[in-house]
């Protein structure tokens, strides 16, 4: 969550720089926890519990100042992260009922998923018909990744790319700068509202139509490590189209690298072909690239085994990767964030 | 005609104009899309790879029907597939009731206003794609399959033409929804496959009630000599499909109720 503030407390140093306090006092004195958690939008939190922890100790030793000192961090950092959990469930439900408004357009996909769906069943049909294995894939194994891949991609999808770089070239970023939460925290939270929906009106129905229509074995291998997979992948998926979308503070009008980085990462990762199908050198590539943790992987526990460039990992080992994969996107998001706050003009700032 | 034309060239004329401000993600563009074009044909090729294949067509005959469907949305994008951009767009908006006041009719000015110079890069890219499936052709096609390959290509045309028509006509009730690109990719995508990898009734399915099959598989049958009857009963089909969607879009204008309701 500390994460959170600092694009926050970076938003309210430019607004400094610029001879303004963003109209909050509590800005005029950065550098203090009550002035970065009033720039966050978090009343101080040391008020009425700090001052009646002073009260009942009015001269401490040090070891005590210590050890209240510490409580009172941990209690802070605790009521920050509750405000920050109290935000994005705010966030994400104002989410929900603004595209439940539309939920006819996200329902177009019971229609639309089944139909890719049955291209697929046919053309593997047809090849398999001359084969039992391919690629170490029997029939039943290739659709079911193409199933898995179907309903995980409902659980993951997002345009924060799109979204981000509206703003940046519109200028209507600049109204996120001064916000109490960085808008990587925003959008994430808005994307939990938007896929929340999208787990009613596209994950579920489609779910029980390839299970029950087409007679596909979707279920995980094991639940915990899938829950755990997709989750990450939702995270990776979020963060590799934030930076996508970061590039807009380089590129004025950037759809078309959008457009290129969309292709390579769908491509990469595994959305239209199980990535063992590409040449051996090309899965080395893929395997060091972020793009498999999005889905490929994902998939791959989901369906109790993982391969790729001939590196076969357990369960347990790629879901590790995955996560650090995931930590690492993180810090390149924040680093293209900060490098991306200086370059941005928009009108005002 | 004469007077339709330069509209359509003034169009074009002043887009490029306005492209050219962003002229570098416009170049851009135009070689994401032809790469992005070469998209399927690289998994058709990675799955032939593994010693794969779609039982009875060897790769190059694959990569013809995929590139047909390409040349075939090449020229349906720019020059007409913009009316669904344009109905979703204004319908949404509320200025698609500037299209009626125009002294054209509708649907030429919703065609016109929805044309897009990016999607050139379609054209350029299918244009690639059917160039490279000729020559890595071991026979060359001969005349008479040349002149089948024109008139099922126009009626992959008229097909393209009869869902932009029937799309666009559902924007005017299903106000905004973008997700009509995604029925459009998920129902053509069975135009890119030879039809024999479908059952029987699913293939009759695709030439007979909605053709398409016409879009890459029956003018690519044509230059490879494969054809035969039911590709010209699917074609009257395709010209009945347009009729169809002429009416019904020209109906659902009649029921749009414009921005004041």
């Amino acid at each position: 969550m500390r994460d959170e503030f600092r694009p926050a407390a970076e938003n309210n140093r430019v607004a400094q720089a610029h001879g303004r306090t963003a109209g909050n006092p509590a800005s005029e004195v950065p550098g203090t926890s009550a002035g970065l958690e009033t720039a966050a939008g978090l009343e101080p939190s040391a008020g009425p519990g700090a001052a009646g922890a002073a009260a009942k100790n009015p001269e401490p030793d040090a070891h005590g100042t210590a050890a209240v000192g510490k409580a009172e961090a941990l209690r802070r950092a605790a009521a920050a992260a509750r405000r920050h959990l109290e935000a994005a469930r705010a966030i994400a439900l104002a989410t929900y009922k603004e595209w439940a408004a539309y939920r006819s357009h996200m329902a177009a996909t019971i229609l639309i998923g089944p139909v890719y769906f049955l291209v697929q069943y046919f053309i593997w049909n047809a090849i398999y018909a001359e084969r039992d294995t391919l690629n170490g894939f029997s029939l039943d194994r290739m659709l079911a990744y193409y199933g898995v891949m179907s309903v995980i991609t409902y659980l993951t999808f997002d345009f924060a790319d799109w979204n981000l770089q509206m703003l940046i070239r519109t200028g209507r970023y600049v109204t996120f700068v001064l916000r109490p939460v960085s808008h990587r925290f925003y959008a994430l939270s808005q994307k939990i509202g938007h896929r929340t929906l999208g787990f009613f009106f596209e994950f579920l129905p489609v779910f029980l139509i390839f299970l029950f229509v087409f007679r596909i074995d979707l279920m995980p291998a094991s639940f915990g490590w899938a829950l755990l997979s997709v989750l990450l992948g939702f995270l990776m998926t979020f963060l590799v189209n934030y930076c996508i979308g970061l590039t807009a503070f380089w590129l004025t009008n950037a759809a078309g690298v959008r457009r290129m980085f969309l292709l390579v990462r769908d491509l990469t990762a595994g959305v239209f072909l199980p990535l063992t199908f590409f040449p051996e050198a090309v899965q080395k590539v893929l395997f060091v690239l972020p793009f498999q943790f999005m889905q490929y992987v994902p998939v791959r526990v989901w369906l109790g085994e993982y391969e790729l460039a001939g590196i076969s990992l357990t369960v347990p080992q790629i879901v590790g990767l995955q996560a650090l994969a995931v930590l690492v996107m993180w810090g390149v998001s924040e680093g293209l964030a900060r490098l991306g706050m200086r370059r941005f003009t928009g009108v005002g700032v | 005609m004469k007077s339709r034309l330069k509209c359509l060239l003034a169009v074009m004329r002043v887009n490029f104009a306005a492209r050219m401000a962003y002229r570098g993600d416009f170049f851009i563009s135009l070689a994401i899309m032809l790469t992005g074009d070469m998209l399927l044909p690289l998994v058709t090729l990675l799955v032939y790879r593994t010693g794969a294949s779609f039982p009875g067509w060897e790769l190059h005959e694959a990569i013809l029907i995929q590139a047909v469907f390409t040349l075939a949305k090449g020229v349906a994008f720019p020059f007409f597939f913009g009316i669904i951009w344009t109905t979703l767009d204004r319908v949404r908006e509320g200025t698609f009731d500037l299209m009626l006041i125009k002294p054209r009719s509708p649907l030429f000015i919703s065609m016109i206003n929805g044309l897009d110079i990016d999607d050139f890069g379609r054209l350029a890219s299918g244009g690639v794609l059917f160039g490279y499936a000729l020559a890595v052709m071991p026979e060359k096609p001969d005349a008479p399959a040349w002149l089948q390959f024109a008139l099922l290509f126009a009626c992959a045309l008229v097909v393209l033409f009869a869902v932009s028509l029937l799309l666009s006509g559902l924007l005017f009730k299903w106000v905004g929804s973008s997700r009509v690109y995604d029925m459009f990719d998920a129902l053509t995508m069975f135009g890119q496959y030879p039809g024999t990898l479908f059952s029987k009734g699913f293939l009759n399915l695709l030439l007979y009630v909605l053709p398409i099959a016409m879009l890459g598989f029956l003018p690519a049958s044509a230059l490879l000599g494969r054809l035969d009857g039911s590709a010209w009963l699917s074609a009257l089909v395709c010209v009945a499909l347009a009729v169809l969607s002429w009416g019904y879009w020209h109906g659902m204008l009649k029921q749009y109720t414009s921005a004041g309701g």
